[in-house]
């Protein structure tokens, strides 16, 4: 189906709200500046504001409101992205994205219907206004679009539960929003991995910069790494999540369990702080157990072999998919209930 | 027929099938992006992360290489050949779905499949997921193919179809369907938009096809005297398939139900409806399929293209057979299998068609007689 061309007029107060839509950046780049001009006194407001930007990403809090000046905003915002580009940390430009998309949605939700549309195709939505309310939805997104934006798994969000009709998944207002909240996370996040520096000098402003906020960061991830990464991991089957808790209990019953559960289990507990050796030691209980293939396996996964890298457990939202879990824990990851349950939390689960 | 001659004559039969192929036979697009994957009759293991640059070279190699199982990447890749992944450059996948009747309870399998409990050394037909005798679940399984197994699979594969086009909106251009060469289909949907679909949202898809996370409180309201349906007009989805199924079951436009009789025909309708689909299948966006128009190794079947049009069609297993000329007289050194693909017999001393007797071989069936006719 064709998503009808929307025009929508935008005033200079849209691009301080929405300093990435291609009319703003197309502003910016008929200024002709570059990062060299960032250094001059004029423009130094644009490299403290994008400074601000980005160590409110390291510290998670709260982006300031816009400059008043949308030139300002707009140049701002491309400098924030060219520095997170050069510090280059995936978890970083996340928390930016995050940031950034929680501002917009409070602009945004004040909105008329037409513009959010006309600003949501621009970050790549699907999206269009019907001509008469249908069981009370007024808008549809494309079905590929909302499932790579809702922003949970289950409950409403859950495709099961829509109602959809040939590609289209019927939405309201609030609803579309959030989706358009998810979808510019995507879309700054990709802007910033797709930006192209090659060759690009960086003056000394820039660069020392860039400097202080690499060092803020790297002494930030030292604090998240002290804070849920354990020395040893004695004792810890007491924080097991149920899900663990139950291939565990199954394995050494005896019980052949599928693949899905035994890569589950094995990477959860190399997560944990368990060594290969030790997670060998789990898997000998199971009934067809080849030290040769488990030990390729475990190691494999640990990151030791082939591809080098570690594998992550999987999520709730896979676990459920994979017939794994067995309670609802109101956690996004096995992982975070075996940390909340480390740093001596109660996590209230019902079985299911 | 000792192993090594029949080694040897089947070698030779695909030798002669894939001198046939031409180049449009090969259904992959965006050929040069795909990684190939072969394993072969004259050594163990697979040989990985092959590319070709056009198709003809690709069906020079069918012809010169034969392989036992041929395979192609779902993923598109910026170098093919690579062998790490990030060497390799992923730049999309198309969307797959494996139905396979392994996951599927057939009443079939006792017809023709075996089990060998590894632990207490029974065995007998059927496909028990533990030993009847001891209870372990070490199996070993020999499972083996028959109409009603590709019958059983035909349907999930049409409500698979169902979904694709009424809910996800694909059309039939999207999609393309092959038998598996084995006891099940594969579907590829090649779309630019589902390529860079990430593995979020593909689990999502499956979610849905399988019926996964169903709720029904999510989906009704109190009204007078009990619930009703949300939404009035339910077009596709669940909403509409359950809607369907209640209307079937009341006989009332708009049922109004307790929340325990919404629960009974919403599972009802799931075990109905849902797709039996492999998760890990779809969900895996480096995932190898086997390549349309190769032979299966294990049953010497073409992995055959299909239209919706074909499937509604009863005889599926004519589309895949290919050794269709010439027959063989037998004589079983053990128990034949009663029902292998379309023939029923327990007679150990018969006359086959080639294609079944090729099966046979490549299952490691031993006869005592093996005449060519």
């Amino acid at each position: 189906m064709v998503v009808p061309k929307i025009e929508v007029a935008l005033s200079p107060e849209d691009f301080r709200k929405y300093p990435f839509l291609p009319e703003a950046i197309d502003r910016a780049k008929r200024l002709g500046i570059t990062l060299n001009d960032l250094s001059t006194p004029a423009l130094r407001e644009v490299l403290d504001r994008a400074g601000t930007y980005v160590r409110a990403a390291i510290d998670s809090k709260a982006l300031p409101l816009p400059a008043d000046d949308y030139d300002i905003e707009i140049l701002s915002y491309m400098t924030t992205l060219v520095l997170l580009r050069i510090v280059f940390d995936r978890m970083l430009i996340r928390r930016f994205a995050v940031l950034f998309s929680k501002r917009f949605s409070q602009f945004i939700a004040s909105e008329d219907l037409i513009k959010i549309i006309y600003i949501l195709h621009k970050i790549g939505i699907k999206v269009k206004i019907l001509d008469e309310d249908f069981s009370g939805f007024n808008i549809v997104v494309g079905v590929l679009d909302y499932i790579e934006n809702i922003p949970e798994s289950k409950g409403p969000w859950k495709l099961v539960h829509r109602l959809v009709d040939r590609g289209w998944v019927f939405v309201n207002k609030f609803e579309v929003i959030r989706l358009g909240e998810e979808a510019l996370k995507r879309f700054v996040e990709q802007r910033v991995e797709s930006l192209q520096l090659d060759g690009l000098g960086l003056p000394n402003e820039v660069f020392s910069l860039v400097e202080e906020v690499s060092r803020d960061w790297s002494q930030k991830l030292k604090e998240i790494k002290e804070a849920w990464i354990p020395t040893d991991a004695t004792g810890f089957e007491q924080a097991l999540p149920p899900c663990m808790a139950a291939i565990l209990e199954n394995l050494r019953a005896g019980r052949n369990i599928p693949h899905s559960a035994r890569f589950a289990l094995a990477s959860f507990l190399l997560n944990i702080g368990l060594s290969a050796e030790d997670v060998l030691d789990v898997f000998k209980a199971a009934p067809d157990f080849n030290e040769r293939i488990a030990r390729y396996q475990v190691e494999h996964i640990a990151g030791m072999r082939g591809s080098k890298k570690k594998y992550s457990p999987y999520k709730c939202d896979n676990m459920r998919t994979l017939g794994l879990c067995v309670a609802e824990c109101k956690v996004r990851h096995p992982l975070q209930y075996f940390w909340l349950r480390r740093r001596g939390r109660v996590v209230r689960h019902e079985g299911s | 027929m000792k192993a090594p001659d029949a080694n040897r004559l089947v070698v030779q039969l695909f030798r002669s099938y894939y001198k046939r192929l031409r180049e449009d036979d090969i259904y992959v697009n965006d050929l040069q992006k795909r990684e190939f994957a072969f394993t072969y009759f004259t050594e163990g293991g697979m040989r990985r992360h092959i590319a070709f640059g056009s198709t003809s070279e690709l069906v020079r190699y069918l012809a010169e290489a034969v392989p036992r199982h041929a395979y192609h990447s779902a993923a598109y890749y910026r170098d093919p050949a690579a062998r790490t992944m990030d060497d390799k450059g992923w730049e999309g996948a198309d969307l797959i779905f494996d139905i396979d009747v392994d996951h599927i309870d057939t009443p079939c399998k006792e017809q023709h499949d075996k089990w060998f409990c590894r632990a207490c050394g029974s065995t007998g037909w059927g496909a028990p997921s533990r030993c009847p005798s001891c209870g372990s679940e070490n199996l070993e399984k020999h499972t083996w193919v028959c109409n009603v197994c590709i019958s059983v699979a035909r349907d999930e594969i049409l409500k698979l179809v169902d979904f694709l086009e009424r809910d996800f909106g694909f059309t039939s251009h999207d999609l393309f369907i092959t038998f598996s060469g084995h006891r099940g289909f594969h579907v590829r949907v090649e779309n630019e938009e589902v390529r860079m679909v990430s593995q979020d949202g593909r689990r999502e898809i499956v979610d849905h096809v399988k019926g996964l996370g169903l709720d029904i409180r999510q989906m009704v309201v109190k009204t007078a005297g009990g619930y009703r349906l949300r939404y009035g007009m339910p077009v596709s989805g669940w909403y509409g398939r359950i809607a369907r199924w209640s209307i079937l079951t009341t006989e009332e436009e708009k049922p109004v139900l307790s929340l325990e009789e919404w629960e009974k025909l919403l599972s009802e309708c799931v075990a109905k409806e849902a797709v039996a689909i492999d998760e890990r299948v779809t969900v895996d966006t480096k995932r190898l399929i086997r390549l349309p128009n190769s032979l299966h190794g294990k049953t010497g079947l073409r992995v055959a293209p299909l239209t919706v049009q074909d499937l509604e069609n009863e005889d599926l297993l004519g589309k895949a057979k290919v050794f269709r000329d010439g027959e063989v007289a037998v004589e079983f050194e053990n128990e034949p299998p009663k029902t292998v693909l379309d023939i029923s017999s327990t007679a150990s001393s018969r006359t086959l068609p080639l294609y079944a007797a090729v099966y046979m071989l490549l299952n490691g069936v031993s006869f005592s007689k093996f005449v060519l006719l």
